[in-house]
This record gives C-alpha cells, sequence and structure tokens, in this order.
C-alpha cells in the first residue's frame, strides 16, 4: 500500500510564503512593466502572437479573438487582465 | 496610448468611456510602428523561455529600437507597488537617449531641456514645470492636467451668450462623466452662472459647450470649472519598473541608461549573429569561387564519381583512402579528354586532379554547396555574381567585426536607427507645457464686483448686491437695509469689492480681518449674521470699528482713538498680515477701551468729541505714524469725568457741517470751520451747551443738506430725520429738540445713515 507523507504546516507559514509567491508573480509577472521594452508580460505575448500570426502593418487585418486564443496567457493573468481590459490599453 | 502598437478596427472605446466591442466584433494587425519593437528579433536578439504550457517559446523581452516605456507610459498595480508611466513625445524621448548615448556623464538639466515633460494622446496642459522635473529627477511627482477651454460667445443676435468653450481633455478624463458633472454642479447650485451645457464634439473634433447665464462672469465661471470638475485633474507619476527581475523606482536618466544599454545589448547580439552568418556564408562563397577558378577539375572529378558521396570525397581532398579511387582506371568521356591535354598518360592526370583538390582544401560545407550548384550557375555572369557577393560579404564582415570591436561603432549604429524611427515616426508634441499658478484662490472664484455691506449697531452683518438698492425718487419709501431686531439698525452701510478686505476692529485694541465675500450673502430684509460667529473675536468683545480696505497700500493710515482720548495713527500697510486669531492695533490702557476708527489718507482733520460737549479739531498730520503695538499719544485732554463720544476724519477745506445730538433728544449742527484749529493734545473747544434739559452728547458727526439721520433711544424708539431740516447755530448752542424722549428713557445713539454712494439717493429706513 501506498505511504503518503504528510508534513505539518503552520497556517501561517504557509499563508505567508503563498502570499509572498503571489505577490512576486504579479510584480514580476504581470502588473509592471520592464524597464527595457516598456511592455508588460501580456502586451509581450500578444505583439509576439501577432508576430507568429503574420499580423502586420501592411497585412489585411485578422480577427482580435484569433490573437486572443493565441495569446493564451495563463489563467492567472487571464483573470483580471483579460482582453478587454488589456486591448484598449494597447489600441488607445 | 500616445503611440499605439495595435491597429485596430471596430469598436475600442471611447474617450466617453463606452465599452469596447467583444473580441468576435474588431478586427486588428500590428501597426507599422510595431515592426521597430520587434525589429531583429529572429536574430538571435534576445532571450526564449517556454510559454506556459512549454509547448513554445516566448521571448523574454522584445528587441524594441522605441523607448516604448516613455513613449506609451505605462499603469498597474501590482502587490503592494504600482507603476504610473506618462506617455511622452517621441522625438524627444529619442533624441534624450541619444544625448545619454553622446554623453553618459550628461547632467539631467541638460536632459530636462530636451524632454519636456510627459506628452498625452489626448492633448491639453500640464501646468507646473517645476513639478514635472521634480518627477523626473525622483521618479515621482504629482502632475497638474489642465483642459484646453476658452471663452467665446455663441448664439445670434439676442441670444447670443458668453460660453466656456472646451476642446481638449486632461489624459483619461472621461468626457461623458465631466459634462455630467457639470450638469450636476449646476444642478445642486455648487457652480453658478451655467445655463446650459451641451457637447457638439463631432469627427472634427472634441467641443463641449457650457453656456453661460447673462449675468455670469465668464472667467470666474472657467475657473471654477477648473476647480470643481475633472478639467483640471492630477496625474501621480511613478516610474516604477522591472530591471533585472527586480521593481524599482526610476529617475529619468535612469530609464534612459537602462534602455541605452538594452540596445548595445541588442546591437551586439544582432551584429554577433550576422557575423555568424555572414561568415558561413563567405565560407561557401569562398569554396565556390574555388570551384569556379577550378571549375574543369571540379566537373572532372564530379562527372568520374560513381555516387554523391564519392564526387564529395574527391572534392573534399580525402581521396587517398578510396578504394574506388585507388583503382580508379581515369575513365574520361571524350569532350572532357578534349579539353585535357590527350597526351599524357591517364595515370598521370588523376595524379594531377588529386593535387588540385587537395589544393583546393574544400570543406564539407563547401563541397557540399558546390554539389548543390545548379549548372546555370556557371555560366559567365553567374560566375560573376558569385565573385562579387563574395568580395561584399567579406567588407560586410569587416564591419561587422569593426562594430563589435569598437564602441563608437556599436554606439553611431544605435544612433543611426534611433535617427531613423525619429524621421519616420516622430510628430510634434500635443500637451503643452505651461507654468503653474492651478491653484485658484478663492478670490478667481468670485466675481470682483461690489456690494453693499450692512452692519447693524449690535454687531450684524450681511451683503446684498448692490442693484437692490435700486434708485428711489425723492419721497420714496425706501427700502429695508436690515431686519433689525428690536432697538437694533443699521450703523454702516457701505460699498466695497468682493475681492477687498473688511479691518475689524474691537473695543479691546485688536483688529481681525475678513474677506468681503466671507460675510454671508442676504436678502434685503434680512438682518445678517452676528460678526462675532464669522471671526474668532470673543463673543463678549464689542465692535468699535469696521473699515473696508482693497489693498493694503502706503500713504494711507488707520486712525484710532480711545474713550479716553488717546489717539493713534498706524500705516494701513502695517496691517497686512493680519492673523485669524487678530493682531494688536492698539494698546490699550486698563480701564479705557477703542471707541472708533478711521480710515485717512494724509490729509484729513481729526474731529473728536466728548460726551459734556468738548470738541478738537486739529490736523492729523499732528498725529506722526507710530507701529501697531504702541499705545498712540493724547488726541484731547479730556476734563474730569468726560469721555469721547466721536472721532470723525474731516475735509481740509472746512465745508462740513458737524451734527451733535444729546441725551435728552436735542441736537443742532455747526459748521466745522467755527472749531478753532488747535493742536492735538489740547482741551478743546465748546461744542454743545449741554444742561440738564439737553443731556449730555450722544454723537457727532458732519452731515449735509441731504443727510438723513437716525435716533435711537434706549427704550427702542427709533426716528429718521433729514439733517437739513435740523436747526444751524453756533457752538454754544443747546439746539432743537429732534425727538422727545418719555420720563426715564434717553437716547443712546445716533449715526448718518450713510448713502449707498454719494451720487446715488439710496434711503436707508430702518425698521423699529
Amino acid at each position: 500500500m501506498e505511504t503518503i507523507e504528510r508534513q505539518h504546516v503552520s497556517i501561517e507559514d504557509e499563508m505567508r510564503r503563498s502570499y509572498l509567491d503571489y505577490a512576486m508573480s504579479v510584480i514580476i509577472g504581470r502588473a509592471l512593466p520592464d524597464v527595457r521594452d516598456g511592455l508588460k508580460p501580456v502586451h509581450r505575448r500578444v505583439l509576439w502572437a501577432m508576430h507568429e500570426l503574420g499580423n502586420a502593418y501592411n497585412k489585411a487585418y485578422k480577427k482580435s479573438a484569433r490573437v486572443v486564443g493565441d495569446v493564451a496567457t495563463p489563467p492567472y493573468t487571464t483573470r483580471s487582465c483579460g482582453w478587454p481590459r488589456t486591448f484598449p490599453c494597447v489600441t488607445r | 496610448m500616445r503611440y499605439p502598437l495595435i491597429d485596430g478596427q471596430g469598436n475600442f472605446g471611447s474617450v466617453d468611456g463606452d465599452a469596447p466591442a467583444a473580441m468576435r466584433y474588431t478586427e486588428v494587425r500590428m501597426a507599422k510602428l510595431t515592426n521597430e519593437v520587434l525589429a531583429d528579433i529572429e536574430k538571435e536578439t534576445v532571450n526564449f523561455q517556454p510559454n506556459y504550457d512549454e509547448s513554445l517559446s516566448e521571448p523574454t523581452v522584445l528587441p524594441t529600437r522605441i523607448p516604448n516605456l516613455l513613449l506609451n507610459g505605462s499603469e498597474g498595480i501590482a502587490v503592494g507597488m504600482a507603476t504610473k508611466i506618462p506617455p511622452h513625445n517621441l522625438n524627444e524621448v529619442v533624441d534624450a537617449t541619444i544625448a545619454v548615448l553622446r554623453d553618459p556623464e550628461i547632467d539631467i538639466e541638460d536632459l530636462l531641456k530636451i524632454v519636456r515633460g510627459p506628452d498625452f494622446p489626448t492633448r491639453g496642459f500640464i501646468c507646473g514645470r517645476e513639478e514635472i522635473k521634480e518627477s523626473y529627477r525622483t521618479g515621482r511627482g504629482i502632475l497638474q492636467m489642465r483642459a484646453r477651454a476658452s471663452i467665446d460667445r455663441v448664439g445670434r443676435g439676442s441670444h447670443e451668450r458668453d460660453a466656456v468653450i472646451i476642446s481638449e481633455l486632461p489624459f483619461q478624463v472621461n468626457k461623458a462623466k465631466l459634462i455630467e458633472r457639470i450638469a450636476e454642479l449646476a444642478n445642486e447650485k455648487k457652480l453658478e452662472g451655467i445655463a446650459e451645457v451641451r457637447d457638439e464634439s463631432d469627427r472634427h473634433g472634441m467641443r463641449i459647450v457650457v453656456e453661460l447665464k447673462r449675468d455670469a462672469v465668464p472667467q470666474v465661471v472657467q475657473n471654477k470649472l477648473f476647480k470643481l470638475t475633472p478639467m483640471q485633474s492630477s496625474f501621480g507619476v511613478i516610474y516604477l519598473a522591472i530591471v533585472n527581475g527586480q521593481p524599482r523606482v526610476l529617475k529619468l536618466k535612469e530609464i534612459l541608461e537602462h534602455f541605452v544599454d538594452f540596445r548595445r545589448e541588442v546591437v551586439r547580439r544582432r551584429t554577433e549573429y550576422e557575423l555568424r552568418k555572414a561568415r558561413a556564408r563567405a565560407h561557401i562563397l569562398e569554396g565556390l569561387t574555388k570551384a569556379i577558378n577550378a571549375l574543369d577539375d571540379i566537373v572532372t572529378a564530379i562527372r568520374n564519381s560513381r555516387s554523391v558521396d564519392e564526387a564529395r570525397q574527391w572534392l573534399t581532398g580525402q581521396t587517398a583512402s578510396m578504394d574506388e579511387v585507388q583503382k580508379w582506371k581515369g575513365f574520361f568521356p571524350e569532350n572532357v579528354r578534349n579539353v585535357t591535354k590527350s597526351d599524357q598518360p591517364e595515370k598521370l592526370r588523376v595524379k594531377e586532379l588529386k593535387k588540385a583538390m587537395a589544393r583546393l582544401a574544400l570543406s564539407e560545407i563547401q563541397a557540399q554547396a558546390i554539389l548543390d550548384l545548379q549548372l546555370r550557375r556557371i555560366s559567365a555572369l553567374e560566375r560573376q555574381k558569385i565573385i562579387d557577393e563574395y568580395e561584399s560579404i567579406i567588407k560586410l564582415i569587416a564591419e561587422l567585426e569593426e562594430i563589435l570591436a569598437n564602441e563608437k561603432s556599436l554606439r553611431r549604429v544605435i544612433i543611426n536607427e534611433l535617427e531613423d524611427v525619429k524621421k519616420e515616426f516622430g510628430d510634434a508634441r500635443r500637451t503643452e507645457i505651461t507654468d503653474a499658478g492651478t491653484d485658484y484662490s478663492i478670490e478667481d472664484l468670485i466675481a470682483d464686483e461690489d456690494v453693499a455691506l450692512t452692519i447693524t449697531k449690535s454687531g450684524y452683518i450681511k451683503r446684498t448686491p448692490v442693484t437692490t438698492y435700486s434708485r428711489q425718487g425723492r419721497g420714496g419709501k425706501g427700502r429695508f437695509g436690515a431686519m433689525a431686531k428690536n432697538e437694533d439698525f443699521v450703523e454702516h452701510l457701505f460699498i466695497a469689492s468682493t475681492h477687498a478686505y473688511l479691518m475689524v476692529f474691537t473695543d479691546d485694541g485688536l483688529v481681525y480681518k475678513m474677506k468681503v465675500h466671507e460675510v454671508p450673502d442676504a436678502a434685503a430684509a434680512s438682518r445678517g449674521k452676528a460678526i462675532v460667529n464669522l471671526i474668532q473675536i470673543p463673543s463678549d468683545r464689542k465692535l468699535a470699528g469696521v473699515v473696508p480696505v482693497r489693498e493694503f497700500s502706503e500713504g494711507r493710515y488707520v486712525l484710532m482713538v480711545t474713550k479716553k482720548g488717546v489717539i493713534k495713527k498706524t500705516a494701513l500697510s502695517d496691517f497686512q498680515n493680519i492673523r485669524s486669531n487678530g493682531i494688536i492695533a492698539i494698546n490699550i490702557d486698563e480701564g479705557d477701551e477703542l471707541l472708533d476708527v478711521v480710515l485717512t489718507d494724509g490729509t484729513k482733520r481729526i474731529f473728536i468729541a466728548t460726551h459734556n460737549g468738548f470738541a478738537i479739531r486739529f490736523d492729523e498730520k499732528n498725529a506722526r505714524p507710530m507701529g501697531r503695538a504702541t499705545r498712540g499719544t493724547r488726541g484731547i485732554d479730556l476734563r474730569k469725568d468726560d469721555y469721547v463720544v466721536s472721532l470723525c476724519a474731516v475735509s481740509s477745506d472746512d465745508s462740513e457741517k458737524m451734527l451733535s445730538v444729546s441725551e435728552q433728544g436735542y441736537g443742532k449742527q455747526t459748521p466745522i470751520s467755527t472749531y478753532r484749529l488747535q493742536s492735538r493734545g489740547g482741551k478743546g473747544v465748546i461744542n454743545m451747551k449741554t444742561t440738564e434739559k439737553t443731556g449730555k452728547v450722544v454723537a457727532v458727526f458732519p452731515v449735509d443738506a441731504d443727510s438723513e439721520i437716525m435716533i435711537i433711544t434706549q427704550q427702542a424708539k427709533l426716528i429718521r430725520l433729514e439733517a437739513g431740516h435740523i436747526r444751524k447755530t453756533g457752538r454754544s448752542a443747546q439746539g432743537v429738540r429732534l425727538i422727545k424722549t418719555d420720563e426715564g428713557d434717553m437716547v443712546t445713539s445716533a449715526s448718518l445713515v450713510e448713502a449707498a454712494s454719494e451720487d446715488e439717493e439710496m434711503g436707508e429706513p430702518p425698521i423699529g
């Protein structure tokens, strides 16, 4: 029979660690732009996806949904920084 | 975004805050400028990382040629920190980047001359150069943005009115909400003078028309709009960005430096990549060039090979180990045989061929390229092309090596690319930068107009529009100046600008200051507010005098008199800084109190009257100006049990008539010239012969034929008289009865019912 290893973790420690992880992932992975290209990860992915799609300025327009589908950002990003919020930001 | 990276088609939202259409309804493609962001991405310029499910790889950063962080700005809230970077003008930022490249030690002040401030796509204004500079120096700051508004006339003919026209809004201000806010403020009467708000924006641009009422002051309404609506908004700047995986607040120069460093890295990596490619190509071309020069031998070798492998071995000179070659009989087809020397033994030819191949020393790659060569490429013209390409690629390699070896060359490449971007995408600044001065003092929000101020005997004050006191015909009923309570009546009425100050003196010698506009605006018939409730006067203090002052200019004086005859003259300019809890105007002796205050211009004569019927008149030059916190000097040498009742500043042309009123209601007027001009501090002369019948003097003041006076008794009897009808007598006369006082009653006060202005007959009947 398989034994499951159990470990006691205090809820405070777990919360602290998890929250710190979350905070760092938001800081680095979502909310702040990189000083070099001035883009947040999601904007970078959008442009990269469009580049891959060959969605260039001198080619025909493509449906926005296609780009969105390709960006396929990780779930945590999509939830709060989904398309409707990021796109106007990119276009406005 | 100042420089959109996406070119969208469809509804992507508007300045009115409409929601953009769903993604299934819109179309997009990259903007032309985005080429510059993605340029060279295929040239191994940036690192890639696996994407979220490791099915693909994506770039960790884009090799942008444009300093996008500053151009388009950013806004984001992370955990425990947030970023807010405003957009900038491409020309300015690119110039600044080049400046940093040319001189890494460049002074921040010099950079600030290039980057004048953020540049918003919505145009408008940024007010306050110092704040902008501060934000660049520290990485944080608060900028004031303002809409562009102008005042214009709209409508036609009799409908023509003033209007505030708004044509540009601050960044991120929602036009629909702004209009809503203006309408709301107008409805709540917080913003008066607005007749109508219309949005006349069309495809030619934005135009919000705020139509004003006829009596509104346009500049005031405009200032109020700035103050109360998002037409003036602040933009809290924080230049927070990720640097090497760490969030950091950055100064302008640091941002530019990081971008420059990044450009260096990208260009270096791209050059390395290109160099690698160029060298590989050069290697092949070198082989092809060799092959062209030994074409016959190569063709012979390949033709005699039985397989591609064999041919490759021939070309790479690996013939020694080849069985086939060892056994090779040197079969040459006729035509080739004709080309080669036919009299030589075939064995020898093979040997020569082997030697020739060894001399060529072709690599595998070169051999492969030769084998892949199409026959047409060996025509003369094509052969030349190969040679030309080889030569040019050698040159290119030299250039690329130069870029990598020489910092200056690398910098020149970066600068050239930046210049190109500027040439193609640079545009004029949109947001105008102006000096600060956006903080409106309340005066900017209040029309500068004259109002009538009334102060009652018991200290109630109010203001009413001057127009309330419309001119009436002589003998008209007059208007109530103030709804007075019981024995109260209007003692002072004067016209002052809403922007002027009132200096309020109390009997303990302190002076307070308030703005005329702070006086409650009240209906003509209302009483107003007690002055003690408007300024910080202890409620047991009595009002000694109120003087309206437009500005605390030089050459004017405040003249004070106490009950015990002390006078003091102090320059008006000494009263510039009156604190809210008052400052000392005169040091009052124990048992004395400040009685009255007048404003003079240095040329007046001073008239002081006492309770026992004496009066003194002297030139105001006799009283030398003193500082504020001084006691003053003697104005009149009072006899026993006497005290001062009135202070007047009269003209030096002796035109006035002095009206005296006594306790038992007697009065008379006496030409001022009969009061001999004395020097200050004298005992004075008789002003009124006071007897038991007349009682003592209550008040003395100058009148003319049209003046009206008001007398009030202890028992709240009031009478209003025309001064012209009162008998003119000499100084020592008793006068005539003006009011019949009942047994036990006596006059407590009398004063001029002051006209609103000299050329208008504005009666001031009290109400009793």
